[in-house]
């Protein structure tokens, strides 16, 4: 194999990196494999019009699928819902709690309230992401086993 | 079932023919569709990958005899072939639909 090729395998290797771990972990070599066997093709090899064609064509491949494949590893979703639950929590709260009047403070007298607002939000995000975290491994355990 | 997608097609027809490994299947889908369809390694290992946890396609030993021993080959299962069979079906109704309206010519015959 020639040197710009093996580099070209290396870079292809590196990219699937962008995969979520669990896919790149399953099918990864065999990506690999098969990239450099269609980087061989006398076809792809035959001019350098053909080469970048292929490099087009395959990043493009890479980029869908990799898109695709965070999108059914459920990240996404935890994520929103994550972000979901102290926005929720905080407007219900805000809205239930009276007196409701609330104005976000300004200028450096309440630097300590602001800070403590933050991390209560932060605390509240950890904690409904490890919610939701737990339960969606917990349910594709589940799912595995039957 | 919903439509499937054409390289979900494309891989369970690859697939129709007998056992075949990733390259295999990127090579047939090029040979059906003459050089129209050319999936790329990200979208036959997702497309596999998904239609393993449909239990359409499983991996097996391979030949025993392999060019390859580091490849790993995959078969179409019986749901698999199933599916495929439903929605060659839906295509033909499709095709037939056209075909009366006169959206395509129908085949000549002898």
């Amino acid at each position: 194999m020639a040197t710009g090729e093996r580099f070209e395998v290396a870079l292809y290797r590196i990219a699937l990196y962008g995969y979520p771990p669990a896919f790149r972990r399953e099918f990864a070599d065999e990506m690999v494999r098969d990239f450099a066997q269609a980087r061989r093709e006398p076809h792809v090899t035959a001019s350098a019009r053909q080469v970048w064609a292929f490099r087009r064509r395959i990043a493009a491949d890479l980029g869908r699928s990799v898109l695709v494949q965070w999108g059914r590893s459920g990240w996404p979703v935890i994520l929103v819902l994550s972000l979901a639950g102290p926005i929720l929590s905080g407007v219900a709260a805000g809205t239930l709690v009276k007196p409701a009047r609330f104005t976000v403070p300004t200028g450096t007298d309440h630097d300590d309230l602001v800070a403590l607002l933050v991390l209560v939000l932060l605390l509240l995000f950890v904690i409904v992401a490890t919610i939701i975290f737990t339960f969606w491994f917990a349910h594709a355990k589940l799912r595995r086993r039957a | 079932m919903p439509p499937l997608t054409p390289a979900v097609v494309h891989v369970l027809l690859s697939l129709a023919q007998g056992e075949r490994h990733g390259y295999a299947i990127l090579k047939d889908v090029e040979r059906q569709t003459a050089l129209r369809v050319r999936l790329g390694p990200g979208t036959l290992y997702g497309t596999l990958q998904r239609l393993m946890e449909l239990d359409w396609v499983e991996e097996t030993d391979g030949p025993a005899e392999p060019v390859d021993q580091r490849r790993r080959y995959y078969r179409l299962t019986r749901g698999g072939r199933e599916a495929l069979r439903a929605e060659v079906a839906r295509l033909e109704a499709l095709v037939d639909t056209a075909r009366a309206r006169r959206i395509v010519p129908r085949p000549s015959r002898g």
